[in-house]
Protein backbone atom coordinates (compact mmCIF):
# COMPACT_ATOMS: atom_id res chain seq x y z
CA UNK A 1 0.00 0.00 0.00
CA UNK A 2 1.43 3.46 -1.01
CA UNK A 3 1.51 6.00 1.67
CA UNK A 4 0.31 9.76 1.60
CA UNK A 5 2.00 12.48 3.68
CA UNK A 6 -0.78 14.95 4.24
CA UNK A 7 0.87 18.03 5.66
CA UNK A 8 -2.03 20.49 6.34
CA UNK A 9 -2.53 22.74 9.52
CA UNK A 10 -5.93 23.20 9.20
CA UNK A 11 -7.59 20.08 10.67
CA UNK A 12 -11.23 19.87 8.89
CA UNK A 13 -8.90 19.93 5.33
CA UNK A 14 -6.25 17.25 6.58
CA UNK A 15 -9.78 15.06 8.18
CA UNK A 16 -11.15 15.42 4.66
CA UNK A 17 -8.18 14.65 2.50
CA UNK A 18 -7.66 11.77 4.83
CA UNK A 19 -11.02 10.44 4.44
CA UNK A 20 -10.86 11.07 0.89
CA UNK A 21 -7.37 9.31 0.18
CA UNK A 22 -7.78 6.17 2.53
CA UNK A 23 -11.16 5.49 0.35
CA UNK A 24 -8.40 5.44 -2.39
CA UNK A 25 -7.02 2.79 -1.10
CA UNK A 26 -3.44 5.12 0.07
CA UNK A 27 -1.91 4.97 3.52
CA UNK A 28 -2.79 8.34 4.90
CA UNK A 29 0.13 9.82 7.59
CA UNK A 30 -0.49 13.22 8.46
CA UNK A 31 1.65 16.08 10.12
CA UNK A 32 0.87 19.87 10.88
CA UNK A 33 3.25 22.22 11.02
CA UNK A 34 6.91 22.52 9.12
CA UNK A 35 8.87 21.09 11.86
CA UNK A 36 6.84 17.61 12.28
CA UNK A 37 6.53 17.10 8.17
CA UNK A 38 10.09 17.00 8.33
CA UNK A 39 10.70 14.54 10.75
CA UNK A 40 7.23 12.56 9.56
CA UNK A 41 8.59 12.37 6.14
CA UNK A 42 11.96 10.79 7.64
CA UNK A 43 10.43 8.51 9.72
CA UNK A 44 7.76 6.93 7.81
CA UNK A 45 9.26 7.59 3.90
CA UNK A 46 6.18 8.19 2.39
CA UNK A 47 5.57 7.34 -1.36
CA UNK A 48 4.10 10.90 -1.92
CA UNK A 49 3.86 14.26 0.00
CA UNK A 50 0.61 16.79 0.01
CA UNK A 51 2.27 19.77 0.84
CA UNK A 52 -0.12 22.74 2.24
CA UNK A 53 2.16 26.27 1.58
CA UNK A 54 1.07 28.55 4.46
CA UNK A 55 2.43 26.40 7.54
CA UNK A 56 3.09 27.38 11.14
CA UNK A 57 6.69 27.23 11.94
CA UNK A 58 8.19 28.08 7.91
CA UNK A 59 6.46 27.48 4.96
CA UNK A 60 5.74 24.78 2.20
CA UNK A 61 8.78 26.21 0.12
CA UNK A 62 11.51 25.81 3.25
CA UNK A 63 9.57 22.31 4.15
CA UNK A 64 10.60 21.20 0.35
CA UNK A 65 13.93 22.75 0.06
CA UNK A 66 14.83 20.91 3.32
CA UNK A 67 13.68 17.82 2.06
CA UNK A 68 15.53 17.55 -0.99
CA UNK A 69 18.55 18.35 0.73
CA UNK A 70 18.09 14.91 3.03
CA UNK A 71 19.08 11.46 1.62
CA UNK A 72 16.05 9.69 2.11
CA UNK A 73 13.33 12.25 0.70
CA UNK A 74 15.65 13.92 -1.88
CA UNK A 75 13.07 12.40 -4.90
CA UNK A 76 9.53 11.76 -2.90
CA UNK A 77 7.10 13.32 -4.88
CA UNK A 78 5.21 16.54 -3.42
CA UNK A 79 2.11 18.26 -4.16
CA UNK A 80 2.09 21.63 -2.99
CA UNK A 81 -1.37 23.12 -2.13
CA UNK A 82 -2.54 26.26 -1.53
CA UNK A 83 -5.49 28.72 -0.64
CA UNK A 84 -3.51 31.78 -1.10
CA UNK A 85 -3.98 33.71 -4.60
CA UNK A 86 -0.55 35.61 -4.57
CA UNK A 87 1.27 36.19 -7.55
CA UNK A 88 3.88 33.39 -8.38
CA UNK A 89 3.32 30.67 -6.06
CA UNK A 90 3.06 28.49 -8.78
CA UNK A 91 5.78 29.13 -10.56
CA UNK A 92 8.19 28.93 -7.74
CA UNK A 93 6.20 25.49 -6.41
CA UNK A 94 7.33 24.25 -10.27
CA UNK A 95 10.49 25.30 -10.19
CA UNK A 96 11.18 23.65 -7.11
CA UNK A 97 10.31 20.01 -8.83
CA UNK A 98 6.79 19.75 -7.34
CA UNK A 99 4.60 17.51 -9.59
CA UNK A 100 1.68 19.36 -9.03
CA UNK A 101 0.14 22.63 -7.65
CA UNK A 102 -3.47 22.39 -6.40
CA UNK A 103 -5.32 25.55 -5.32
CA UNK A 104 -8.22 25.56 -2.91
CA UNK A 105 -10.73 24.82 -2.85
CA UNK A 106 -9.86 21.81 -5.19
CA UNK A 107 -12.08 18.75 -6.08
CA UNK A 108 -11.02 15.22 -5.57
CA UNK A 109 -10.63 14.62 -9.34
CA UNK A 110 -7.64 17.33 -8.83
CA UNK A 111 -6.20 15.34 -5.62
CA UNK A 112 -6.74 11.60 -7.09
CA UNK A 113 -4.80 12.73 -10.63
CA UNK A 114 -2.00 14.92 -8.88
CA UNK A 115 -1.42 11.76 -6.32
CA UNK A 116 -1.17 9.13 -9.44
CA UNK A 117 0.96 11.10 -11.23
CA UNK A 118 3.48 11.52 -8.36
CA UNK A 119 2.91 8.09 -8.15
CA UNK A 120 3.21 6.81 -11.87
CA UNK A 121 5.90 9.75 -13.39
CA UNK A 122 5.63 7.82 -16.56
CA UNK A 123 2.18 9.05 -17.12
CA UNK A 124 3.13 12.83 -17.85
CA UNK A 125 5.40 11.37 -20.76
CA UNK A 126 2.75 8.94 -22.19
CA UNK A 127 4.71 6.01 -20.88
CA UNK A 128 2.97 3.30 -19.66
CA UNK A 129 3.73 2.21 -16.32
CA UNK A 130 2.28 -0.74 -14.94
CA UNK A 131 2.73 -1.73 -11.17
CA UNK A 132 2.01 1.70 -9.63
CA UNK A 133 -1.11 1.96 -8.88
CA UNK A 134 -2.20 1.73 -5.12
CA UNK A 135 -1.99 -1.55 -4.27
CA UNK B 1 3.55 98.35 11.58
CA UNK B 2 3.05 94.74 11.15
CA UNK B 3 4.00 92.37 7.87
CA UNK B 4 0.66 89.45 8.36
CA UNK B 5 1.69 86.07 7.99
CA UNK B 6 -0.87 83.72 6.27
CA UNK B 7 -2.26 81.08 8.37
CA UNK B 8 -1.03 78.34 6.06
CA UNK B 9 2.79 80.01 6.39
CA UNK B 10 3.02 81.58 3.06
CA UNK B 11 3.50 84.74 2.20
CA UNK B 12 0.62 86.66 0.57
CA UNK B 13 1.32 89.31 -2.03
CA UNK B 14 0.94 92.84 0.04
CA UNK B 15 -2.28 94.42 -0.63
CA UNK B 16 -1.28 98.18 -1.02
CA UNK B 17 -0.42 100.51 1.92
CA UNK B 18 0.98 97.10 3.95
CA UNK B 19 4.62 97.14 4.71
CA UNK B 20 7.20 95.47 2.85
CA UNK B 21 10.12 94.15 5.16
CA UNK B 22 13.48 94.44 3.68
CA UNK B 23 16.65 93.89 4.73
CA UNK B 24 19.87 95.92 3.29
CA UNK B 25 22.88 93.95 3.45
CA UNK B 26 26.23 96.26 2.68
CA UNK B 27 29.39 97.33 4.20
CA UNK B 28 29.42 100.26 2.76
CA UNK B 29 27.38 102.90 4.63
CA UNK B 30 26.63 105.33 2.86
CA UNK B 31 25.46 102.97 -0.11
CA UNK B 32 22.75 101.42 2.45
CA UNK B 33 21.54 104.60 2.91
CA UNK B 34 21.13 105.43 -0.80
CA UNK B 35 19.48 101.92 -1.18
CA UNK B 36 17.30 102.85 1.91
CA UNK B 37 16.43 106.52 0.35
CA UNK B 38 15.22 104.22 -2.83
CA UNK B 39 13.08 102.30 -1.11
CA UNK B 40 11.28 104.58 0.68
CA UNK B 41 10.39 106.74 -2.38
CA UNK B 42 8.22 103.98 -3.97
CA UNK B 43 4.87 105.34 -3.88
CA UNK B 44 3.40 101.80 -4.46
CA UNK B 45 4.78 99.77 -1.58
CA UNK B 46 6.18 100.78 1.92
CA UNK B 47 9.17 99.34 3.32
CA UNK B 48 10.28 98.59 6.49
CA UNK B 49 13.71 98.54 6.01
CA UNK B 50 16.40 96.82 8.15
CA UNK B 51 20.39 96.89 7.51
CA UNK B 52 23.58 94.99 7.80
CA UNK B 53 26.95 95.69 7.77
CA UNK B 54 28.38 92.44 7.46
CA UNK B 55 26.96 88.63 6.63
CA UNK B 56 27.27 87.95 10.63
CA UNK B 57 24.79 90.88 11.31
CA UNK B 58 22.32 89.78 7.86
CA UNK B 59 22.25 86.18 9.28
CA UNK B 60 21.60 87.08 12.76
CA UNK B 61 18.74 89.81 11.48
CA UNK B 62 17.29 87.10 9.46
CA UNK B 63 17.09 84.47 12.05
CA UNK B 64 14.90 86.54 14.31
CA UNK B 65 12.93 88.88 11.23
CA UNK B 66 10.74 88.17 8.75
CA UNK B 67 12.48 89.25 6.50
CA UNK B 68 10.46 89.24 2.68
CA UNK B 69 13.66 90.41 0.36
CA UNK B 70 16.85 91.07 1.17
CA UNK B 71 19.00 93.36 -0.90
CA UNK B 72 22.82 91.79 -1.46
CA UNK B 73 25.60 93.86 -1.95
CA UNK B 74 28.21 91.21 -3.71
CA UNK B 75 31.19 92.15 -1.95
CA UNK B 76 31.03 92.05 1.98
CA UNK B 77 33.88 91.64 4.15
CA UNK B 78 33.38 88.30 5.90
CA UNK B 79 31.53 85.96 3.26
CA UNK B 80 31.33 85.98 -0.63
CA UNK B 81 27.40 86.69 -2.41
CA UNK B 82 27.94 82.99 -3.04
CA UNK B 83 28.79 81.98 0.06
CA UNK B 84 25.89 83.86 1.80
CA UNK B 85 23.67 82.75 -0.67
CA UNK B 86 23.96 78.92 -0.35
CA UNK B 87 23.91 79.74 3.62
CA UNK B 88 20.62 81.27 2.89
CA UNK B 89 19.73 78.16 0.52
CA UNK B 90 20.93 75.91 3.14
CA UNK B 91 18.81 76.67 5.95
CA UNK B 92 15.06 75.76 5.83
CA UNK B 93 13.92 79.46 7.31
CA UNK B 94 15.84 81.54 4.89
CA UNK B 95 15.85 79.26 2.04
CA UNK B 96 12.81 81.14 0.78
CA UNK B 97 13.38 84.50 1.57
CA UNK B 98 13.88 85.83 -2.25
CA UNK B 99 17.65 87.85 -2.39
CA UNK B 100 18.51 90.58 -5.72
CA UNK B 101 22.07 90.71 -5.96
CA UNK B 102 23.95 94.38 -6.13
CA UNK B 103 27.13 92.96 -8.34
CA UNK B 104 29.78 95.39 -9.74
CA UNK B 105 30.14 96.64 -13.00
CA UNK B 106 29.93 94.33 -16.24
CA UNK B 107 30.39 90.90 -14.41
CA UNK B 108 27.51 89.41 -16.15
CA UNK B 109 29.30 85.82 -15.12
CA UNK B 110 29.20 86.45 -11.21
CA UNK B 111 25.54 87.63 -11.80
CA UNK B 112 24.42 84.12 -13.25
CA UNK B 113 26.37 82.62 -10.83
CA UNK B 114 24.63 84.28 -7.94
CA UNK B 115 20.89 82.80 -9.79
CA UNK B 116 22.31 79.61 -10.46
CA UNK B 117 22.96 79.55 -6.30
CA UNK B 118 18.89 80.91 -6.08
CA UNK B 119 19.16 84.84 -6.27
CA UNK B 120 16.38 85.14 -7.89
CA UNK B 121 17.68 88.78 -9.46
CA UNK B 122 20.47 91.09 -10.09
CA UNK B 123 21.34 94.62 -10.64
CA UNK B 124 24.53 96.17 -11.39
CA UNK B 125 25.58 98.79 -9.33
CA UNK B 126 25.61 101.22 -12.10
CA UNK B 127 22.05 100.16 -13.55
CA UNK B 128 20.91 101.09 -9.47
CA UNK B 129 17.95 103.09 -9.71
CA UNK B 130 14.64 103.84 -7.40
CA UNK B 131 12.48 102.34 -10.17
CA UNK B 132 15.07 99.39 -11.29
CA UNK B 133 14.74 98.57 -7.33
CA UNK B 134 11.04 99.15 -7.10
CA UNK B 135 10.69 96.32 -10.03
CA UNK B 136 12.97 94.02 -8.97
CA UNK B 137 11.60 93.66 -5.33
CA UNK B 138 8.07 93.62 -6.85
CA UNK B 139 8.70 90.83 -9.04
CA UNK B 140 10.91 89.08 -6.33
CA UNK B 141 8.40 89.29 -3.92
CA UNK B 142 5.35 88.17 -6.37
CA UNK B 143 7.70 85.19 -7.43
CA UNK B 144 8.80 84.13 -3.53
CA UNK B 145 4.66 84.04 -3.02
CA UNK B 146 4.33 81.65 -6.45
CA UNK B 147 7.17 79.48 -5.50
CA UNK B 148 6.27 79.11 -1.79
CA UNK B 149 2.47 78.18 -2.92
CA UNK B 150 3.70 75.52 -5.69
CA UNK B 151 6.22 74.11 -2.77
CA UNK B 152 3.43 73.64 -0.72
CA UNK B 153 1.30 72.23 -2.65
CA UNK B 154 3.90 70.13 -4.02
CA UNK B 155 4.12 68.52 -1.04
CA UNK B 156 0.57 67.96 0.29
CA UNK B 157 -0.26 66.73 -2.93
CA UNK B 158 3.09 63.89 -2.67
CA UNK B 159 1.75 63.39 0.90
CA UNK B 160 -1.88 62.82 -0.47
CA UNK B 161 -0.58 60.37 -3.03
CA UNK B 162 1.72 58.26 -0.76
CA UNK B 163 -1.39 57.66 1.69
CA UNK B 164 -3.09 56.77 -1.17
CA UNK B 165 -0.81 54.33 -2.08
CA UNK B 166 -0.61 52.91 1.41
CA UNK B 167 -4.01 52.43 1.41
CA UNK B 168 -4.51 50.68 -1.63
CA UNK B 169 -1.70 48.29 -1.20
CA UNK B 170 -3.36 47.73 2.60
CA UNK B 171 -7.08 46.91 0.93
CA UNK B 172 -5.35 44.87 -1.73
CA UNK B 173 -3.38 42.78 1.41
CA UNK B 174 -7.08 42.72 3.12
CA UNK B 175 -8.41 41.17 0.07
CA UNK B 176 -5.81 38.56 -0.07
CA UNK B 177 -5.94 37.86 4.02
CA UNK B 178 -9.74 37.37 3.76
CA UNK B 179 -9.44 34.92 0.70
CA UNK B 180 -7.53 33.01 2.23
CA UNK B 181 -8.95 32.86 5.49
CA UNK B 182 -12.23 32.15 3.95
CA UNK B 183 -11.31 29.34 1.62
CA UNK B 184 -9.18 26.98 3.86
CA UNK B 185 -12.27 26.44 5.94
CA UNK B 186 -14.46 26.76 2.92
CA UNK B 187 -12.04 23.74 1.68
CA UNK B 188 -12.73 21.48 4.35
CA UNK B 189 -16.52 22.26 4.15
CA UNK B 190 -16.48 21.42 0.12
CA UNK B 191 -14.55 18.23 0.63
CA UNK B 192 -16.73 17.05 3.55
CA UNK B 193 -19.93 17.39 1.32
CA UNK B 194 -17.90 15.94 -1.62
CA UNK B 195 -17.14 12.77 0.84
CA UNK B 196 -20.70 12.11 1.62
CA UNK B 197 -21.77 12.60 -2.00
CA UNK B 198 -19.66 10.23 -3.34
CA UNK B 199 -21.06 8.06 -0.86
CA UNK B 200 -17.58 7.08 0.99
CA UNK B 201 -19.34 7.18 4.32
CA UNK B 202 -22.66 5.68 3.41
CA UNK B 203 -25.11 5.06 0.49
CA UNK B 204 -27.80 7.94 -0.27
CA UNK B 205 -30.84 8.28 -2.37
CA UNK B 206 -30.91 10.40 -5.11
CA UNK B 207 -32.68 13.08 -3.40
CA UNK B 208 -30.10 13.70 -1.32
CA UNK B 209 -27.57 13.00 -3.41
CA UNK B 210 -29.44 16.20 -5.46
CA UNK B 211 -29.07 18.09 -2.35
CA UNK B 212 -25.76 17.46 -1.55
CA UNK B 213 -25.00 18.56 -4.81
CA UNK B 214 -25.72 22.26 -4.42
CA UNK B 215 -24.48 22.34 -1.48
CA UNK B 216 -21.09 21.54 -3.20
CA UNK B 217 -22.23 24.23 -6.11
CA UNK B 218 -22.63 26.97 -3.29
CA UNK B 219 -19.34 26.14 -2.11
CA UNK B 220 -18.13 26.93 -5.53
CA UNK B 221 -19.70 30.02 -5.72
CA UNK B 222 -18.11 31.18 -2.67
CA UNK B 223 -14.92 30.16 -3.79
CA UNK B 224 -15.64 31.76 -7.38
CA UNK B 225 -16.75 35.11 -5.65
CA UNK B 226 -13.77 35.28 -2.75
CA UNK B 227 -10.97 34.98 -5.89
CA UNK B 228 -13.18 37.54 -7.79
CA UNK B 229 -12.00 39.90 -4.86
CA UNK B 230 -8.48 39.39 -5.36
CA UNK B 231 -9.16 39.43 -8.75
CA UNK B 232 -10.73 42.55 -8.38
CA UNK B 233 -7.28 44.03 -7.03
CA UNK B 234 -5.68 42.90 -9.95
CA UNK B 235 -7.71 44.22 -12.81
CA UNK B 236 -5.80 47.68 -12.90
CA UNK B 237 -2.72 45.44 -13.42
CA UNK B 238 -4.39 43.93 -16.03
CA UNK B 239 -4.02 40.12 -14.86
CA UNK B 240 -7.72 39.10 -15.06
CA UNK B 241 -7.65 36.78 -17.72
CA UNK B 242 -11.20 35.09 -19.78
CA UNK B 243 -11.43 31.56 -20.45
CA UNK B 244 -13.43 31.79 -23.36
CA UNK B 245 -15.38 28.82 -24.55
CA UNK B 246 -18.68 28.32 -27.54
CA UNK B 247 -22.18 29.88 -25.48
CA UNK B 248 -25.28 31.37 -26.62
CA UNK B 249 -26.90 34.64 -25.29
CA UNK B 250 -29.65 32.56 -24.80
CA UNK B 251 -28.10 30.09 -22.86
CA UNK B 252 -26.52 32.68 -20.64
CA UNK B 253 -29.54 34.62 -19.68
CA UNK B 254 -31.13 31.17 -19.08
CA UNK B 255 -28.14 30.34 -16.73
CA UNK B 256 -28.50 33.44 -14.78
CA UNK B 257 -31.93 33.21 -14.15
CA UNK B 258 -31.12 29.94 -13.02
CA UNK B 259 -29.05 31.57 -10.66
CA UNK B 260 -31.00 34.12 -9.31
CA UNK B 261 -33.95 32.02 -9.20
CA UNK B 262 -33.33 30.97 -5.20
CA UNK B 263 -33.72 35.08 -4.49
CA UNK B 264 -36.51 35.16 -6.52
CA UNK B 265 -38.71 32.38 -4.72
CA UNK B 266 -41.46 33.95 -2.39
CA UNK B 267 -40.44 37.84 -3.53
CA UNK B 268 -43.62 38.12 -5.73
CA UNK B 269 -41.20 39.42 -8.25
CA UNK B 270 -41.43 38.03 -11.77
CA UNK B 271 -38.72 37.95 -14.33
CA UNK B 272 -39.93 38.28 -18.29
CA UNK B 273 -37.43 37.31 -20.59
CA UNK B 274 -37.19 37.82 -24.28
CA UNK B 275 -34.26 36.29 -26.55
CA UNK B 276 -34.43 36.91 -30.58
CA UNK B 277 -34.38 33.90 -32.18
CA UNK B 278 -31.66 32.40 -34.38
CA UNK B 279 -28.84 34.26 -32.74
CA UNK B 280 -25.56 32.55 -33.24
CA UNK B 281 -23.30 31.08 -31.38
CA UNK B 282 -20.65 33.13 -29.57
CA UNK B 283 -17.65 32.95 -28.23
CA UNK B 284 -17.06 34.40 -24.90
CA UNK B 285 -16.11 33.69 -21.04
CA UNK B 286 -19.36 31.96 -20.20
CA UNK B 287 -19.19 31.91 -16.40
CA UNK B 288 -18.00 34.89 -15.93
CA UNK B 289 -20.42 36.72 -17.93
CA UNK B 290 -23.72 34.55 -16.34
CA UNK B 291 -22.09 35.84 -13.24
CA UNK B 292 -22.87 39.46 -14.73
CA UNK B 293 -25.98 38.80 -15.97
CA UNK B 294 -26.61 37.15 -12.31
CA UNK B 295 -25.52 40.69 -10.87
CA UNK B 296 -27.36 42.65 -12.48
CA UNK B 297 -30.52 40.60 -11.66
CA UNK B 298 -29.56 40.74 -8.25
CA UNK B 299 -29.50 43.87 -8.21
CA UNK B 300 -32.84 44.54 -10.28
CA UNK B 301 -33.98 41.84 -7.52
CA UNK B 302 -33.04 43.67 -4.74
CA UNK B 303 -34.31 47.09 -5.78
CA UNK B 304 -37.86 45.80 -6.55
CA UNK B 305 -41.22 44.99 -4.68
CA UNK B 306 -43.38 42.21 -4.27
CA UNK B 307 -45.74 42.77 -7.73
CA UNK B 308 -42.95 44.51 -10.06
CA UNK B 309 -41.49 42.91 -13.16
CA UNK B 310 -38.01 42.88 -14.09
CA UNK B 311 -37.43 42.66 -18.09
CA UNK B 312 -34.46 40.81 -19.50
CA UNK B 313 -33.79 40.88 -23.22
CA UNK B 314 -31.21 39.05 -25.71
CA UNK B 315 -30.81 40.53 -29.09
CA UNK B 316 -28.36 41.77 -32.07
CA UNK B 317 -28.36 45.39 -32.53
CA UNK B 318 -26.17 46.66 -35.30
CA UNK B 319 -23.09 45.77 -34.97
CA UNK B 320 -23.04 44.52 -31.45
CA UNK B 321 -25.00 41.42 -29.04
CA UNK B 322 -26.98 43.37 -26.23
CA UNK B 323 -28.35 41.92 -23.08
CA UNK B 324 -30.55 44.42 -21.01
CA UNK B 325 -31.58 44.12 -17.46
CA UNK B 326 -34.44 46.69 -17.07
CA UNK B 327 -36.54 46.86 -13.32
CA UNK B 328 -39.11 49.21 -12.37
CA UNK B 329 -37.14 50.29 -8.85
CA UNK B 330 -35.73 53.26 -7.05
CA UNK B 331 -33.68 54.43 -9.84
CA UNK B 332 -29.76 55.84 -9.21
CA UNK B 333 -29.92 59.55 -8.78
CA UNK B 334 -27.70 61.19 -11.79
CA UNK B 335 -25.23 62.35 -9.35
CA UNK B 336 -24.28 59.05 -8.39
CA UNK B 337 -24.29 57.54 -12.05
CA UNK B 338 -20.92 58.06 -13.17
CA UNK B 339 -20.08 56.24 -9.81
CA UNK B 340 -21.88 53.09 -9.58
CA UNK B 341 -18.75 51.39 -11.49
CA UNK B 342 -16.18 52.13 -8.80
CA UNK B 343 -14.64 49.85 -6.67
CA UNK B 344 -16.23 49.70 -2.67
CA UNK B 345 -18.66 52.46 -4.22
CA UNK B 346 -22.14 52.02 -2.88
CA UNK B 347 -25.12 54.29 -3.05
CA UNK B 348 -26.35 55.12 0.24
CA UNK B 349 -29.57 57.37 0.51
CA UNK B 350 -29.99 57.95 4.25
CA UNK B 351 -31.02 54.42 5.47
CA UNK B 352 -32.42 53.55 1.89
CA UNK B 353 -29.09 51.77 0.53
CA UNK B 354 -29.57 51.16 -3.09
CA UNK B 355 -26.44 49.06 -3.17
CA UNK B 356 -26.78 47.09 0.78
CA UNK B 357 -25.97 43.94 -0.25
CA UNK B 358 -22.69 42.85 -0.68
CA UNK B 359 -18.92 44.28 -1.11
CA UNK B 360 -20.08 46.85 -4.00
CA UNK B 361 -17.40 44.92 -6.22
CA UNK B 362 -19.84 43.36 -8.39
CA UNK B 363 -20.61 46.19 -10.55
CA UNK B 364 -16.85 46.84 -11.21
CA UNK B 365 -16.05 43.63 -11.62
CA UNK B 366 -19.05 43.03 -14.02
CA UNK B 367 -18.17 46.20 -16.11
CA UNK B 368 -14.44 44.99 -16.50
CA UNK B 369 -15.18 41.53 -17.47
CA UNK B 370 -17.44 43.03 -20.07
CA UNK B 371 -14.57 45.08 -21.31
CA UNK B 372 -12.10 42.07 -21.37
CA UNK B 373 -14.66 40.86 -23.99
CA UNK B 374 -14.16 44.01 -25.76
CA UNK B 375 -17.82 45.08 -24.87
CA UNK B 376 -19.35 48.13 -22.54
CA UNK B 377 -21.66 47.98 -19.84
CA UNK B 378 -23.84 51.03 -19.56
CA UNK B 379 -26.49 52.08 -17.81
CA UNK B 380 -29.87 54.12 -17.94
CA UNK B 381 -31.81 55.30 -14.75
CA UNK B 382 -34.03 57.88 -13.29
CA UNK B 383 -35.25 58.38 -10.06
CA UNK B 384 -38.59 56.56 -8.91
CA UNK B 385 -39.01 54.79 -12.38
CA UNK B 386 -35.90 52.40 -12.38
CA UNK B 387 -32.97 51.79 -14.01
CA UNK B 388 -31.57 49.58 -17.41
CA UNK B 389 -28.24 48.41 -17.34
CA UNK B 390 -27.10 46.92 -20.92
CA UNK B 391 -24.32 45.23 -21.93
CA UNK B 392 -23.18 45.41 -24.91
CA UNK B 393 -21.02 42.91 -26.70
CA UNK B 394 -18.99 43.02 -29.79
CA UNK B 395 -20.31 41.37 -33.18
CA UNK B 396 -17.12 40.22 -33.80
CA UNK B 397 -17.91 37.41 -30.81
CA UNK B 398 -19.99 35.32 -33.15
CA UNK B 399 -18.66 31.81 -33.87
CA UNK B 400 -19.20 31.82 -38.03
CA UNK B 401 -20.74 28.42 -39.36
CA UNK B 402 -17.70 28.15 -41.98
CA UNK B 403 -15.05 28.93 -39.55
CA UNK B 404 -16.42 26.27 -37.31
CA UNK B 405 -16.27 23.69 -40.35
CA UNK B 406 -12.75 24.37 -40.96
CA UNK B 407 -12.10 24.30 -37.21
CA UNK B 408 -13.96 20.85 -36.90
CA UNK B 409 -11.82 19.06 -40.19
Amino acid sequence: MKTVLIVEDDKGISLAMGIRLKAMGYQVESASDAVTAISQARKIDPDVILLDIGLPGGDGFVVAERLQQLNQTAVTPIVFITASKQAGLRERAMEMGAVRFIEKPFDATELADAIESALCPGDEWGIVVTECRPD
Amino acid sequence: MSVKLSDSGLWRTLSPGSYVRALIVDDNPSDRDIYRRFLESDKKRKYDVLEAGSAKAAIEVLADDNIQCVLLDYKLPDMSGIEFLEYLQSTTDTSMIPVIVVTGQGDENLAVRCLRKGAVDYVPKDKVSPGVFHRAIGNAIVQADMRSTIEQQTKSLTKANNELRTRNEEIKRFYHAVSHEIKTPLTATREFIAIVLDELVGELNSEQKEVLSHALDSCDDIATQFNDLVDCTRLETGKLRLRKSPCTIEGIIQRSFVAVSPTLRGSQITVKQKVQSGLPEVEIDGVRMVRVVSNLLTNAIQHSKAGDTIRIYGRRLDDAFVIGIRDTGCGIPAEHLPRIFDRLYQVAEDTDELFAEGLGLGLTIAREIVNLHGGDLLVESEVGKGSTFIIKLPDSIEIHEDAREVHST
